[in-house]
C-alpha cells in the first residue's frame, strides 16, 4: 500500500548515557507541508532531527523516507538522499562565492580534467537564484551577504540537490520582521514545488502563520499532533508544559517613579539625534528590524562603541561613559544579545561568571574573600533560581535559558540603576522565557530602570509599559501600554511604525 | 584546593623522607670501610703510588659507593665532528669497562647549552661519578662545571675546546690549539696566492673559544700581510647554509675581486666551495677546520683543495688513556696538544675512513 | 600521617573529586612517573638528586610560571628565550663596570619587564597576533644582546653573584627558593586576586569581559608583563649559574616554558590553566630530562617523550575540559 507519507519515524529511542533523550517517538510528514515541530528545549526535537540527518543513531525505532527504509551515516549521506537541514547557527565559509558555497562538493569539472568550470558554475547558480529571486550576483562573496541572505543561499543550496525534505531549526532568529516574511514566502514557494519542509521555532505566532501541521514534544516523548486550523496557541503551550498557561506575559502593574535615566540627541554609528528617558520601575520597550540602530544605541550608551554627539543623564546629572567599565561603575548594566560572545566566559565556573563585574565594588581588598564570593554568588542564582549542580560548574553546562538567568545574576549583583536587556529571551525555552519575564517585572518593582529591546512584538507589547519604535536609526514613534491595552495600537500598527510608516 | 596542596606536600615529604632514610644507611654501612681511608688515598695519591697498585679499583672511587664510574658529558650528539668523536669515546670507554679498569661510563648529551651541561653535571655526581670527561658548549658557561668537580673532589676532564677556567682547575686538558688551525688556513691561502689578495672570513658562533682562537689565527698572519686585505667577516654560526648565503653576497658585491673564503668549519667551508664551483669560480680556495667527510670527499675527488684536520678522535682518544693512570693516582701533565693537520689531495687517502 | 591526608582526598564529595581529577588528572601522570623512576633507578631516590631536579627545573619553571599567565590571557610568548640571553648581557655589563650586585639585577628585570610592556602593548593596542609580534620581538631582542655584548661573553668574576645560582641553604639551592618564592606569588595572583580572574575571563571571552567592564587592554598588557619580569628572574639565575653574560643562550626556551603549560593543563585556547597544574608540568619536564639521563636513554628519545607527553596532554584536557 503507497503510504501516505513522505517521511515517517516510528518508535525512534535514544539514550545518551543515563538520560533517555527520545522514547518511542513517532513523526509523520506528508508531501508539501510545512511541519512544526514544537518543545521546551531539550524536549528531543534536535535530537530527532540529528539522528535524521545521520548525526546519531537510533538505539531503535524505524524511519521510512518516500516508501523506503532510510539509514544514514552523516549528514552528506542524508542531503544525497533527499533531506536537508539548515541549522540555526549558520557557518558560511565567509571567502567563497555564492556560486562556489552552493556547488561545494560537486563542482563542475571540465571534460577530462580535474580542473574547476568556474563558468558552467557560475551560470548554473545565477539561473537557481533567479528561480528564488535572490538579489545578489553568483560572485559575492558570502561573507557580504546580510544574516537572512546566507540563509537563503543556504535554503537554495538545498534545492538545489533536489531536497524533498527540508529542516529548518529556528531560522527565524536572527531575522527581522521583513526578513522573516521574505522566508515564509520561499517557504510557501518550497511548498508548490512539493517540498516538505520540517519547522524547529519558539515563536508561536510564526507557526500559525506559516505551518499546516504541528507536532508537539515533551521531555523526549511524542505528545501529539494537530493540524494548525482549529487549535489555538494556549492549547499548543498546555501540550508542551503540561500545564495551561494562563498569562504569557506576567506583567505586573508597579508604580512608576521618578525620571532615572535621559538620553538627548545621541548620534553614533547606525543611529541619529536619539532622545528618550525612563523612570524607575518602568519597562520601557524597544522595536524596530534588525539593524534599525536600536542595539547600536544600547551599545554605544554602554560604552561598547563610541558616541559620535548627544547627552547622558543618571539621575539627573550628566555623566559621560568612556567603556563599559565606567558604565557598571555608574550603576548601568546591559544584557546583549549575543550570549555566548558578550555575556559569558563558557568554560569557566557560574561563581566566576556572576562575580566578574562585580570585583570592583564588592571585593576591595587585594585578595578575594572567595568565601563571601561563594556566599554572595549562591544566593543571586538561587534568587534567579537558575537550575545548576552548583555555582562551581560551567556555565556551558547549562542551557540557554539557565545561561541567560546567570547572566541576569551577574548584572543583578551589580545592584545596577538602569538594565538594559537586549533580546532578553533569544533563544530561551518557553517556560525558562515566561520566568525570565516574571524577573523583569520583580526588578521593576524594585524600582529598576528597565530598558527592554526585543524582535518579538508580543513580547514587546506584553511586558513594557511605553514603546519605542526605530526605523533606519531613527527614533519613529513611541506607544504607551495604556494604548496598547486600549487596544488601539495593535501588532500592525507598530510593524508598520517599524517599516517607516506615521 | 587546599587538598591538592596537601597531597603534594605529603608526597614530597614522603620521598624525601624515604631519599634520605636509603641515604642514611648506604653511608652507615659503607663509612667504615671505603669513606674514611679513600679521602686520604687521593689526598696522599702522589706519595703513595705504589701502594695504589695494588687496589687500583678502589682508589678513584671517589664518592666511596664501590664503583667506578665515569660520567661523559658531550658538547652535544648531533654536528659531524663531534658524532665522530663521540664515538671514539664510546668505543674507548667500553674498551676501559671490559678491562675492568672503570665499572660503568654514563653517556650525557649538553645539546651545546652550558645551563644543560650544568644539570647533567649534577646528575653525573647524582649517579655517583668518579670522574668527568667533559666537552665544553660554552668557555665561560661552561666553567662552573670545573668549580662544582673541584668542589666534589672529583677530576674532570676537559677536552677539545678550553673553558676560561681550564688551566686553573682542570685535571688535564686535551685539545689542540685552534689559533694554531686559524694560522694554517693563513698560511696555506698565502703559499697558493702569492701575491696576495682579498678573502672573506665566515666565523663561527661568536664566544665559542675555538671561533675565538682561529679568528686570532687567521688575523695573526693576515693581518700582518700588507698584500691581504679582508673583505668582510661574518658569523656563520657554524652552519652551512648561512655561511653559503654570505659568500655568495660576497661573489655578487666583488666578484672576480674576491680571492677566497676562509671559514672556521669545513661543513661550511666545503658547502661554500660547492657554490662557488657551481658559479664557476674552481679557482677558489675555500678553507675550514675539523676534517669532516664531506670535505675530505671533495679533496679526495679534487672539487676543493685543502682542510684543516682536527684529530677529535685523537684528543678524546688522549684524554680517555690518561683515565687509568687518574685514577691510580698517577700524576698526568696538564695540558696535551694534538696537532692540526693541512689535509690536501697528497694526504688525503689516510684520512678517509 | 599519610592516612589522614588521604581520607581527606576520599572524603571530597563526587563533583569536587570531578573538579580535582578534571583539573589534576595530569597528577596522576607525574605520580607514576616518580613510583616507576624510583623503582628502576636507585640514584633517583637519592636526596641529592631530588635537590638537582629541584634546582634544573627552577630556570624553566620561572619561565613557564610567568608564561601561564600569557597563554590564559589568550596570548603565547615567544620572546622569553631571547629575554634570557638579553638579561644576560645586561647583567655582565652592569655588573663588570659598577660592580653593584643590586643594580645589575634591578636594571636588567626592569629592562625585561619594560620590553614585556612592548610585547603587550603592541598586541593589546593593536590587536595584532601575538604569535608574530613576539616572534618579531625574540628577533629584536636577541640581536639587541648581540649588539649590546658585542657577540662576545664574558665571564663574571664576582664570587657573590655567583652565590644567586651556586649558594644554598639546608642544602637547597637558592634557584629552588627563588623558583617557589614566584610559584607561590604566581599561585596567590592567578587564584586570590581580581587580575587573575580578569586573566581567565579575557582568555575565556574577550568579549564578554570587555562587556563585563573588563580592562582588557591592560588585563593582557600585564599578562606580558610578568611574563618579561619571569624571563628577568630566570636569567639572572642562568647567569650566574654559568657565571658568564653569555648572548647566545635560551634558544628553544620557550618550547619547554610552553610545554610545562600544556602539559598543566593550560588550554591554548585560553582561560583555562591552573598554578598548581603548571608546577606539575614543570616537574613532569624535569622528570624526563633527570629520569632518562639517569636511566641513559639517548637525549633524543628525551625529545620525543616531551612531544609525546604534549600531544596526550592536549587529549586528556580534551576529553575532561571539553566534553559536553
Amino acid at each position: 500500500m503507497e503510504s501516505n507519507y513522505i517521511l515517517e519515524c516510528v518508535g525512534i529511542s535514544k539514550a545518551f548515557g543515563g538520560t533517555q533523550a527520545l522514547s518511542d517517538v513517532q513523526l509523520h510528514i506528508r508531501k508539501g507541508e510545512v511541519h512544526a515541530l514544537l518543545g521546551e528545549n531539550g524536549a528531543g526535537k534536535s535530537t530527532l532531527m540529528k539522528i535524521i540527518i545521520g548525526l546519531y543513531k537510533a538505539d531503535s525505532g524505524q524511519i521510512i523516507f518516500e516508501g523506503n527504509p532510510y539509514s544514514v551515516h552523516g549528514p552528506a549521506e542524508a542531503i544525497a538522499a533527499g533531506i536537508s537541514m539548515i541549522h540555526q547557527e549558520l557557518n558560511p565559509e565567509p571567502y567563497l562565492t555564492i556560486a562556489e558555497s552552493i556547488f561545494l562538493n560537486r563542482e563542475d569539472t571540465r571534460k577530462g580534467l580535474s580542473l574547476l568550470d568556474k563558468k558552467k558554475t557560475n551560470r548554473k547558480a545565477e539561473e537557481i537564484l533567479s528561480q528564488f529571486g535572490f538579489p545578489k550576483g553568483a560572485k559575492t562573496m558570502m561573507e557580504d551577504l546580510t544574516l537572512a541572505q546566507v540563509q537563503m543561499v543556504e535554503i537554495i543550496k538545498a534545492v538545489s540537490c533536489d531536497a524533498r525534505v527540508i529542516i529548518m531549526d529556528e531560522p527565524t532568529s536572527s531575522l527581522d520582521s521583513e526578513e522573516t516574511e521574505h522566508l515564509f514566502c520561499t517557504i510557501r514557494e518550497l511548498k508548490q514545488k512539493g517540498v516538505s519542509v520540517i519547522y524547529i521555532s519558539h515563536r508561536m505566532e510564526e507557526i500559525f502563520q506559516i505551518c499546516d501541521k504541528v507536532s508537539v514534544f515533551r521531555d523526549g516523548q511524542f505528545v501529539g499532533s494537530r493540524s494548525m486550523e482549529g487549535v489555538t496557541s494556549k492549547e499548543l503551550i498546555s501540550m508542551m508544559v503540561g500545564r495551561t498557561v494562563e498569562n504569557i506575559f506576567p506583567k505586573t502593574e508597579c508604580s512608576i517613579g521618578d525620571v532615572v535615566f535621559q538620553v538627548e540627541g545621541l548620534s553614533g554609528k547606525g543611529f541619529r539625534d536619539i532622545s528618550f528617558e525612563v523612570r524607575a520601575g518602568e519597562i520601557l520597550g524597544i522595536s524596530g528590524l534588525v539593524g534599525s540602530g536600536r542595539s547600536e544605541t544600547m551599545r554605544a550608551i554602554f560604552g561598547l562603541d563610541p558616541l559620535t554627539e548627544g547627552k547622558i543623564f543618571l539621575e539627573g546629572k550628566e555623566i559621560t561613559i568612556k567603556g563599559p567599565k565606567d558604565a557598571i561603575a555608574k550603576g548601568i548594566a546591559m544584557v546583549n544579545e549575543d550570549r555566548k560572545t558578550y555575556g559569558l566566559c563558557l568554560y569557566r565556573s557560574l561563581r566566576e561568571n556572576i562575580s566578574l563585574p562585580n570585583l570592583p565594588k564588592r571585593q576591595k581588598k587585594l585578595f578575594i574573600n572567595q568565601k563571601r564570593e561563594k556566599k554572595e554568588c549562591q544566593e543571586v542564582s538561587k534568587q534567579l533560581t537558575v537550575k545548576t549542580s552548583g555555582i562551581e560548574a560551567d556555565a556551558y553546562s547549562l542551557s540557554g535559558g539557565n545561561q541567560q538567568k546567570v547572566v541576569l545574576s551577574k548584572w543583578l549583583m551589580a545592584d545596577p540603576k538602569v538594565l538594559i536587556l537586549d533580546e532578553p529571551t533569544r533563544g530561551v525555552d518557553v517556560g525558562a522565557k515566561s520566568e525570565i519575564h516574571t524577573l523583569m517585572c520583580r526588578f521593576a518593582a524594585q524600582g529598576l530602570a528597565i530598558i527592554m529591546i526585543s524582535s518579538e512584538l508580543p513580547e514587546v507589547m506584553g511586558m513594557s509599559d511605553r514603546i519605542l519604535i526605530y526605523h533606519e536609526g531613527r527614533l519613529n514613534g513611541e506607544v504607551s501600554r495604556k494604548e496598547i491595552l486600549g487596544g488601539g495600537i495593535t501588532q500592525e500598527v507598530i510593524l508598520a511604525k517599524e517599516f517607516g510608516g506615521k | 584546593m587546599k587538598k591538592w596542596m596537601a597531597l603534594v606536600l605529603a608526597l614530597v615529604m614522603v620521598l624525601s623522607l624515604a631519599a634520605c632514610g636509603s641515604k642514611k644507611v648506604d653511608e652507615t654501612t659503607k663509612a667504615p670501610d671505603t669513606k674514611g681511608t679513600e679521602k686520604e688515598e687521593t689526598e696522599a695519591a702522589d706519595t703513595t703510588a705504589a701502594k695504589e697498585d695494588t687496589e687500583a679499583g678502589s682508589a678513584g672511587d671517589v664518592n666511596g659507593d664501590g664503583k667506578i664510574i665515569v660520567g661523559y658529558i658531550a658538547k652535544n650528539t648531533v654536528d659531524a665532528f663531534h658524532a665522530t668523536l663521540n664515538k671514539t669515546a664510546e668505543a674507548k670507554l667500553d674498551a676501559l669497562v671490559n678491562e675492568g679498569t672503570i665499572d660503568e661510563w654514563k653517556m650525557l648529551d649538553g645539546q651545546s647549552d652550558p645551563i644543560i651541561q650544568c644539570n647533567l653535571l649534577e646528575d653525573a655526581l647524582n649517579m655517583g661519578a668518579d670522574l668527568i670527561v667533559l666537552l665544553p658548549a660554552e668557555a665561560a658557561g661552561s666553567a662552573p662545571i670545573l668549580e662544582r668537580c673541584k668542589e666534589e673532589g672529583v677530576p674532570c676532564l676537559v677536552v677539545n675546546s678550553m673553558t676560561d677556567n681550564t688551566e686553573e682547575l682542570a685535571t688535564a686538558f686535551v685539545g689542540s690549539d685552534d689559533v694554531q688551525a686559524g694560522e694554517m688556513m693563513a698560511e696555506y691561502v698565502q703559499s697558493v696566492y702569492p701575491e696576495g689578495g682579498k678573502y672573506g672570513h665566515v666565523q663561527g658562533v661568536i664566544g665559542n673559544s675555538a671561533q675565538i682562537q682561529r679568528s686570532e689565527g687567521i688575523h695573526n698572519i693576515l693581518d700582518a700581510d700588507s698584500k691581504w686585505e679582508m673583505l668582510d667577516e661574518q658569523s656563520g654560526e657554524w652552519q652551512a647554509e648561512k655561511a653559503v648565503k654570505f659568500a655568495e653576497d660576497w661573489l655578487g658585491r666583488w666578484g672576480d675581486d674576491l680571492t677566497c673564503i676562509i671559514c672556521e668549519d669545513d661543513g661550511s667551508s666545503a658547502a661554500v666551495q660547492t657554490s662557488m664551483n657551481s658559479k664557476g669560480r674552481t679557482d677558489m680556495v675555500c678553507i675550514g677546520v675539523n676534517g669532516e667527510a664531506a670535505a675530505l670527499d671533495m679533496i679526495q675527488k679534487g672539487e676543493m683543495q685543502a682542510t684543516i684536520y682536527q684529530d677529535g678522535a685523537g684528543q678524546v682518544g688522549k684524554a680517555i688513556e690518561l683515565i687509568p693512570d687518574i685514577l691510580s693516582g698517577k700524576s698526568v701533565e696538564k695540558s696535551y696538544m694534538i696537532d692540526f693537520v693541512l689535509i690536501t689531495k697528497d694526504n688525503v687517502e689516510d684520512y678517509i675512513q | 600521617m599519610a592516612d589522614k591526608k588521604e581520607k581527606k582526598i576520599l572524603g571530597m564529595t563526587q563533583d569536587e573529586f570531578n573538579l580535582f581529577r578534571k583539573r589534576y588528572g595530569i597528577a596522576a601522570i607525574m605520580i607514576v612517573m616518580i613510583i616507576l623512576l624510583a623503582i628502576v633507578s636507585p640514584t633517583f631516590r637519592t636526596a641529592g638528586n631530588v635537590v638537582s631536579i629541584a634546582l634544573q627545573v627552577s630556570i624553566n619553571g620561572i619561565l613557564a610560571l610567568g608564561m601561564v599567565f600569557v597563554i590564559t590571557a589568550g596570548g603565547i610568548d615567544l620572546s622569553i628565550g631571547a629575554m634570557l640571553a638579553l638579561t644576560s648581557v645586561i647583567v655582565g655589563i652592569v655588573l663588570n663596570s659598577t660592580g653593584s650586585i643590586f643594580l645589575a639585577c634591578v636594571i636588567s628585570v626592569a629592562v625585561t619587564t619594560a620590553l614585556g610592556f612592548v610585547n603587550g602593548a603592541l598586541i593589546a593596542k593593536f590587536n595584532m597576533f601575538p604569535f608574530v609580534v613576539t616572534l618579531a620581538m625574540q628577533l629584536v631582542i636577541r640581536g639587541a644582546g648581540y649588539v649590546l655584548s658585542g657577540g662576545y661573553s664574558a665571564s663574571l668574576a664576582n664570587a657573590d653573584f655567583k652565590m644567586i645560582g651556586a649558594g644554598k641553604l639546608a642544602g637547597i639551592p637558592y634557584p629552588v627558593f627563588i623558583w617557589l618564592a614566584v610559584a607561590v606569588l604566581a599561585y596567590l595572583l592567578m587564584h586570590w586576586t581580581k587580575f587573575g580572574r580578569y586573566i581567565y575571563a579575557v582568555g575565556g571571552n574577550i568579549n564578554a569581559a570587555q562587556a563585563s567592564g573588563v580592562d582588557v587592554f591592560w588585563t593582557r598588557t600585564k599578562s606580558f608583563v610578568i611574563s618579561g619580569f619571569c624571563s628577568g628572574v630566570a636569567g639572572i639565575i642562568m647567569t650566574s649559574r654559568i657565571s658568564a653574560a653569555q648572548p647566545n643562550i635560551g634558544v628553544g626556551y620557550e618550547t619547554d616554558a610552553i610545554a610545562a603549560c600544556v602539559i598543566g593543563g593550560t588550554s591554548f585556547s585560553g582561560g583555562i590553566a591552573t598554578i598548581p597544574g603548571t608546577m606539575i608540568g614543570i616537574i613532569i619536564i624535569g622528570l624526563i630530562y633527570n629520569g632518562m639521563n639517569l636511566l641513559g636513554i639517548n637525549s633524543y628519545w628525551q625529545t620525543i617523550t616531551k612531544g609525546l607527553l604534549i600531544i596526550g596532554a592536549v587529549m586528556l584536557d580534551m576529553f575532561t575540559n571539553k566534553r559536553g
